[in-house]
């Protein structure tokens, strides 16, 4: 087992999901792996048509490019990125019931165990990219929505054009019990709303507001992510990964680990909420009126002052 | 349920809650913060009320606790030339520091509405809501420290840092409205004419989908918020903000601030009137940190 930094041996960190999937011989299909440079490896999902909703398949094939990297004593950085028009929408919402990436589907009707088990093992994944051992950036254009969002805010730095779209739908971006992500910890900064309840905020936004590292137009952001994978090339690898798992370490202290804990009871949670009659939740428009008409209605009504 | 200094109105799935002691720019004295915490009560028991705003009666927000040293016992510390104990003193903070603590954990989605002034106790207030809009000229800070005190609230800091806190609690500096969104202590600063329909449609858009279960995962998750934030440190930083607001108004005649060139705030107002004492607090820091232009009235 290779550290990543040279040895060959197997060390304490790396306790995640990634370590266990595969990468030789691997054919990557909903997530590609390249080399850019010797020190610079991508990732990009690759489910174009589908805006790169996290499946299990794109999940697994990210993970293994995480593995792979990790493994590759040149690699440095690794970018992350999406194909096509999007860096991501979200889990995908219309996977199998038997995958782990969406939300688990409430007719399997799962014990509280079995459904915390399964959530701590699906979120378990963005964790793993936040604690991955070398520096990851996240690449942004167009819609980065969701779980996006939160695999995004998990990279050490996020670029993005200025016209990406990063929010949350059904609950508002800031929403207590999901805003347990680095960009916005410890979460109390009223900056962290962007300036709506339930408003999602572009690229440009969140660089002003210091959640995201920079943006910049759409047609320079492929330049300016390289030019920051190459100028972290030139830091010290050694001193890079001391000082993340640093920072991550002082960020554990004022009680990120425990949120991560919390975030899996509060998606237990969802399972057992009762709707009231008069509730217009988009949970009831999705069990109502099916996926196509949950995401339509949706879409009409995701900025503030739109009526349906 | 009568109140004199509040108004509690139902629309809706909306509360408001409305300081009103216009004549007095809302200044919260002992009826009115229990008042506040009555009228929430009423609102949190109506299971139909999912959210609630709250708001200032005439030309502000509240400027803050009610310093006329009339039924504020439990607003502001024992006046020093009583002669307080000092189980009185740490008593009187801890309970008031509880309370705020009680405003913050309050379990339905809180706006606060600010316009005009929001400074002292009144910004705390507003600061204890889950949301803070105000309008571009309102007014924030917390002169406190010009009168020799410290703040009973500690949520400054994780709203805007340790620079800014410092800067404004320290000094007693006002910012306006458009500054405070700058730095994190507001969601949004609008226009004041657009203030009631901003807070309206930021309500409606956050009942329609900021609920699930209407308020329920909302209430749930306050509740892993709030030991998130208590984890990072909140818990112990509302005792240890009581502890050093009972600390610093500990004014032992002969050794403390005010034998030493401090503003003895209460001698002043007791000798000359509120006016008085009030100029005195704010004559000294006028030229170095000029209040912002007085908001307008709307």
């Amino acid at each position: 087992m290779p550290t990543g930094f040279g040895w060959d041996f197997r060390t304490q960190y790396q306790k995640n999901q990634w370590e266990a999937i595969e990468y030789r011989g691997r054919k990557y299909k909903d997530a590609l792996y390249e080399k850019l440079t010797d020190n610079i490896a991508r990732i990009t999902l690759n489910r174009p048509e589908r805006r790169n909703a996290f499946s299990d398949g794109l999940f697994n094939d990210t993970l293994a490019g995480f593995h792979e990297a990790n493994d590759d004593p040149d690699v440095r950085v690794v970018i992350l990125r999406g194909a096509g028009t999007s860096f991501g929408s979200g889990h995908e919402l219309s996977s199998p019931t038997q995958e782990e990436s969406p939300p688990i589907n409430p007719a399997l009707n799962p014990t509280g165990v079995d459904y915390y088990g399964l959530e701590r093992r699906r979120c378990g994944k963005h964790e793993d990219v936040m604690n991955f051992p070398k520096i990851a950036i996240a690449q942004v254009h167009g819609y980065c929505i969701g779980a996006s969002e939160i695999i995004a805010q998990m990279c050490d730095f996020v670029i993005a054009a200025e016209d990406a779209q990063f929010g949350v739908r059904g609950f508002g971006r800031f929403t207590f019990g999901i805003a347990n992500w680095p960009g916005f910890w410890p979460a109390e900064s009223q900056k962290a709303w962007g300036g709506h309840l339930m408003g999602e905020i572009s690229g440009k936004a969140s660089a002003e507001r210091g959640l995201i590292t920079k943006a910049v137009p759409g047609d320079q952001l492929e330049a300016e992510v390289m030019k920051w994978a190459q100028m972290i090339c030139k830091m010290p690898p050694q001193a890079l990964f001391f000082s993340k798992e640093w920072l991550n370490g002082i960020t554990d202290i004022t009680g990120m680990g425990t949120a991560w804990r919390q975030h899996y009871a509060e998606h237990l949670m969802l399972q057992y909420v009762h709707f009231r009659p008069e509730e217009v939740s988009m949970y009831k428009v999705r069990r109502d009126k099916g996926l196509k008409g949950f995401i339509t209605q949706r879409a009409v009504e995701a900025t503030p002052g739109k009526e349906s | 349920m009568p109140y004199k200094t509040v108004i509690v109105e139902k629309e809706g799935k909306i509360g408001r809650l409305t300081l009103n002691r216009p004549d007095k720019l809302n200044a919260i004295n002992d009826t009115m913060l229990r008042e506040i915490e009555e009228g929430l009560e009423e609102l949190r028991k109506d299971g139909n009320i999912w959210l609630v705003i709250i708001k200032g009666a005439g030309k502000s927000f509240s400027a803050g606790q009610d310093l006329s040293g009339v039924d504020t016992a439990e607003v502001m510390p024992p006046d020093p030339h009583a002669k307080p104990y000092l189980s009185e003193i740490f008593e009187g903070a801890e309970k008031l520091g509880e309370r705020l603590r009680h405003l913050y954990a309050f379990p339905r989605f809180t706006i606060a509405q600010v316009h005009g002034y929001c400074l002292g106790l009144g910004a705390t207030i507003a600061m204890c809501c889950r949301a803070l809009v105000c309008t571009e000229d309102a007014v924030f800070g917390d002169p406190s420290i010009r009168m020799g005190l410290a703040v009973p609230n500690p949520l400054w800091t994780w709203r805007v840092g340790l620079k800014k806190t410092k800067e404004l609690l320290l000094t007693g500096r006002y910012i306006n409205g458009k500054e405070a969104e700058q730095i994190g202590l507001a969601m949004a600063a609008v226009p004041a004419f657009k203030l009631d329909e901003f807070v309206r449609e930021e309500a409606e858009a956050q009942l329609r989908f900021g609920g699930i279960g209407g308020y329920d995962m909302q209430s749930a998750w306050r509740v892993a918020h709030e030991t998130n934030m208590d984890i990072a440190g909140l818990a112990a930083a509302w005792r240890f903000s009581s502890y050093l607001y009972g600390q610093s108004s500990i004014q032992r005649p002969g050794r403390s601030y005010i034998d030493r060139g401090g503003v003895d705030f209460t001698k002043i107002r007791r000798e000359k009137g509120l006016k008085p004492a009030l100029a005195a607090r704010d004559e000294p820091t006028k030229k170095y940190f000029p209040a912002p232009a007085a908001p307008k009235a709307s």
